[in-house]
């Protein structure tokens, strides 16, 4: 009976502790326990992004189609301000500056043949006329002198020599204006003529040469239309108004020779002198001041002409050598395009060409970035725009590039509201929702060991940012993964498993609920404001399995 | 009377630790087959049993809860400007893919939810929190679906339908019928997850007004163009009915647990009869000596209760050990206690039925038959 009891007995205390270890035991981890500890824990927003520098990427090419002779700088490479990081090939451009240097020596050469020639023509010219003016003021003095006191028997004799040797003058002044007209009126020259036509025939030459290789063919078809402009003048030779002016002169010589003449044939009949009327006198005054004003006004016009020629030949010449200069000055800037030079100390972010490459025209060759300063610039949820308002956040950067370790940065910018964009090509990123723009500077790191890391950022690179919102040193914390939570009558209830260390037995008792009022919490740990105290044992939840 | 049970038992261990093993492993069979009917059923249902709100919406000719429909983008406004309706929330399930390390990709369900709002939050979370599943790409999974998961736990980083996801928390005990691990996730990330549109939706939770009276408002609901709408207990139901009937799933469990009890019937009946003819003669002493009838019978079904009480411990430990072996596969087995003891009955019961065949055959002996010789 007694054993037929214990075996009855054995049965039901093996049904009840197998029915209380299938629905009641907690089941403990096998970890050991870690006690709650006070520390610092940062709330953050959390963002991804990329590494850029503080400029856009600026994309270097040449404006012209050619071949690529140097291309220096490699891909991650830096280049300075002003270096010349790529050449093109040049010779066309360079034969055609030494052509236009050419072009340009001949016009100089014949703008100071022309002003040479213009100022002396025009001097001799000048002088002639101020020596007729100075003639003519003497004369007009002579005669009020006459006309004030009458003259005596030598007087006359000496008035009579002075008609003749004024007769002379006016020959010789009428001889002159006759040989200037002749000499305007035989322009041009054969040998002006042909000259003109060379410059033309070498002008057609160029053009055709322009034609054929396809470059610089509005300048020769200027040079061809200034050789044609130029040879239609010479061969139209002098100007009406030259010619007109030629003619006048020649007629006032000859009335001026009339006048001597006449002067002479009355002087040659001597008669007795009359007195002068006062009306004479004042006619001769006049006639004085009038011959004066002429001779002052001949004599800065000789003095004008020595300082500066200015003749429409002059003015054509000078604009011959000025559009030289000035297609010199083009193809230098020209040439100036067969080299790149960077625009900015930057950051060779990718080079697209090798030397020896035909291009075309304003393809990219190489692409920079300025990369003093790096930065980073990544989107956070819109959720957490109102806490990124807030000045001077600081952030910190994380990237599988650099492993664990992690850089800091500030928040210099709260840029776009909007959809996803930057990683858009990413389909591994998140899709849909709005985020906020947030550029922020990465600061050089103090740590010596951190400095690589910082010298091996790139633009491009994709980090992950966390902006620290709220930081709270020495509160009460554990581990998120020790805190569990159920939903009781729609309310969350979080709670940890406390174990409490058993000294009699040298051992831990088994974990049960604790339920903690949790506050802040960061990517590893929460604060627990209650429920727990320092260093009060815990452990891992472990899974129920129901 | 018990005594006399207990000796005849020991009498002959042999022939009882068979019978106790027969007993044991057809209970087992049936505590199994209950465990996993009850576990289907439960995870047939599981979000709509723990998510609060009064009713559901879903498109129409809606049929499993975890194949929906898309709604029509106007829904939802539609639902909330319903008389008797103070909020509406919107649910997403979507399946995608969770890449592991070795580029392998394990299909997962994901239940998304208006994290805002909390309506449709994990309910039992092992660690982390699930106002952080507000973040961009954060996912929770569960505690039953780690394994599977390349051990993923709080803080991995990983690609679920080639989005960047990481986890925020770990649930406990939370599974799909079909046994894919089930994750949580925000709205937004739900549908990045599954390449959906920005406004998809595919079941609208609703929360009656204090006082509304919920008929009213379902008929109101129903109104809508090509939507459905039900109470929690009939969208259970339903989900619950696809699975369970529809796909024959519960017939053939029900089955299978109901050939599990003919079998104990069986094996405890053969063995409690064998035993019962060899000691007739005794039986008929008992009876010869003024024992009743009744208490004859008690010693044989006192033996069929000697025999299924260790029966059932010996099953309930089948059951343990398939319950850890299956349910890492996601293969949720689930008896509460009240079942336990309504299974331990029933297995008492069963052995107590095998024994009536021989109780007959003791109770038809004549006393004096024992002493013909």
């Amino acid at each position: 009976m007694l054993k037929a009891l214990i075996v009855i007995l054995s049965i039901a205390l093996a049904a009840g502790a197998g029915v209380y270890y299938f629905f009641w035991l907690p089941v403990d981890s096998s970890e050991l326990p870690i006690p709650a500890q006070l520390k610092t824990i940062r709330r953050s927003a959390h963002g991804a992004g990329v590494i850029e520098g503080n400029s856009t990427i600026t994309h270097l090419k040449f404006p012209f189609a050619g071949i690529v002779t140097t291309l220096e700088p490699k891909e991650n490479g830096t280049v300075q301000l002003g270096d010349v990081v790529a050449t093109m090939d040049s010779t066309e451009v360079d034969d055609r500056i030494a052509l236009e240097e050419i072009a340009l020596k001949e016009a100089k050469a014949k703008r100071d043949g022309v002003a040479a020639r213009k100022k002396a023509d025009l001097a001799e010219k000048k002088e002639a006329e101020l020596k007729r003016a100075r003639a003519e003021t003497l004369d007009a003095e002579t005669r009020l002198l006459k006309l004030k006191a009458p003259a005596s028997a030598a007087e006359w004799q000496q008035r009579q020599e002075d008609a003749r040797l004024a007769v002379e003058r006016a020959q010789r002044a009428l001889t002159l204006a006759e040989a200037e007209q002749k000499q305007l009126l035989a322009h041009p020259t054969p040998h002006e003529l042909g000259a003109a036509d060379a410059r033309l025939a070498v002008a057609k030459i160029r053009g055709e040469e322009a034609k054929r290789s396809g470059q610089g063919s509005d300048a020769a078809a200027a040079e061809l239309r200034f050789a044609l402009a130029d040879y239609d003048k010479i061969k139209q030779g002098a100007s009406a108004e030259d010619r007109e002016v030629a003619a006048a002169r020649t007629a006032q010589a000859r009335t001026e020779l009339d006048r001597a003449e006449s002067e002479k044939r009355r002087l040659d009949k001597p008669q007795p002198p009359t007195p002068v009327p006062p009306v004479e006198i004042e006619m001769a005054q006049k006639a004085l001041a009038e011959a004066q004003a002429r001779e002052d006004k001949k004599h800065e016009e000789l003095d004008l002409l020595r300082h500066d020629a200015e003749a429409a030949e002059l003015k054509t010449s000078d604009a011959a050598v000025e559009r030289c200069e000035q297609t010199l000055k083009s193809l230098k800037r020209m040439k100036l395009g067969y080299e790149l030079h960077a625009p900015f100390k930057g950051l060779v972010v990718k080079r697209l060409v090798e030397p020896d490459t035909l291009l075309m025209p304003y393809e990219d060759v190489l692409w920079i970035v300025a990369f003093n300063h790096k930065r980073v610039r990544a989107e956070f949820d819109i959720e957490k725009l109102q806490a990124l308002i807030k000045p001077d956040l600081k952030a910190i950067i994380k990237s599988r590039a650099f492993g664990k370790e992690e850089l800091t940065a500030r928040v210099v910018e709260m840029s776009k509201i909007g959809p996803r964009k930057l990683l858009q090509d990413d389909p591994s990123q998140p899709k849909g929702g709005e985020v906020v723009e947030v550029i922020m500077e990465i600061d050089k790191p103090t740590d010596p060991a951190m400095l690589p890391i910082f010298e091996l950022l790139r633009p491009g690179l994709r980090v992950e940012a966390d902006i620290v919102l709220e930081s709270r040193a020495n509160v009460l914390s554990v581990p998120k993964s020790y805190v569990s939570s159920d939903i009781v009558n729609g309310v969350d209830i979080s709670y940890v498993m406390k174990v409490d260390a058993n000294a009699k037995k040298q051992k831990y008792d088994s974990a049960h609920k604790q339920d903690v009022k949790c506050g802040m919490r960061d990517e590893y740990y929460v604060e627990i404001e209650e429920g727990l105290n320092v260093d009060d044992l815990i452990v891992k939840p472990k899974s129920q399995g129901k | 009377m018990i005594g006399l049970a207990f000796q005849i038992i020991l009498h002959q261990p042999i022939r009882f630790a068979a019978a106790l093993i027969g007993v044991s492993v057809a209970a087992g069979l049936a505590f199994i087959q209950l465990g996993l009917y009850m576990g289907f059923k439960e995870n047939a249902s599981i979000i709509v049993d723990h998510t609060d709100g009064d009713l559901w919406v879903c498109a129409q000719h809606h049929e499993n809860f975890d194949f929906p429909k898309q709604l029509p983008t106007r829904t939802l406004d539609i639902v909330r400007s319903t008389r008797g309706v103070k909020a509406a929330h919107p649910m997403l399930i979507v399946f995608s893919h969770w890449k592991l390390e070795n580029g392998e990709e394990k299909t997962v369900q994901i239940v998304g939810y208006d994290a805002e709002r909390g309506i449709g939050r994990p309910w039992r979370l092992l660690c982390g929190f699930a106002k952080d599943l507000s973040e961009p790409g954060a996912v929770t999974l569960d505690s039953t679906s780690q394994r599977k998961l390349d051990n993923a736990d709080l803080g991995t980083t990983m690609e679920v339908g080639q989005v960047q996801a990481h986890v925020v928390g770990v649930t406990d005990g939370i599974r799909s019928f079909q046994g894919n691990p089930m994750l949580f996730a925000s709205l937004d990330n739900a549908r990045s997850f599954g390449h959906l549109p920005t406004d998809a939706i595919h079941y609208i939770i609703v929360e009656l007004e204090p006082g509304a009276n919920s008929s009213d408002v379902l008929g109101s609901l129903r109104s809508i163009d090509y939507t459905e709408a039900y109470t929690c207990d009939e969208f259970s139901k339903k989900a619950q009915d696809y699975w369970l009937n529809s796909t024959g799933a519960g017939p053939a469990l029900g089955m299978a647990a109901l050939m599990g009890l003919i079998v104990g019937v069986v094996v405890a009946g053969q063995v409690l009869y064998t035993s019962t003819l060899e000691h007739l003669k005794e039986y008929g002493t008992l009876k010869a000596m003024g024992a009743s009838n009744f208490q004859v019978a008690g010693v044989i079904m006192a033996q069929a209760v000697a025999g299924a009480v260790p029966a059932h411990i010996i099953a309930g430990g089948f059951l343990w050990i398939a319950a850890q072996k299956i349910g890492g596969a996601g293969i949720h087995l689930s008896i509460s206690f009240n079942q336990y003891c309504a299974a331990v009955l029933l297995t008492i019961g069963v052995c107590v039925a095998a024994s009536m065949l021989s109780v007959w055959k003791v109770m038809s002996v004549e006393p004096a038959e024992v002493f013909k010789g």
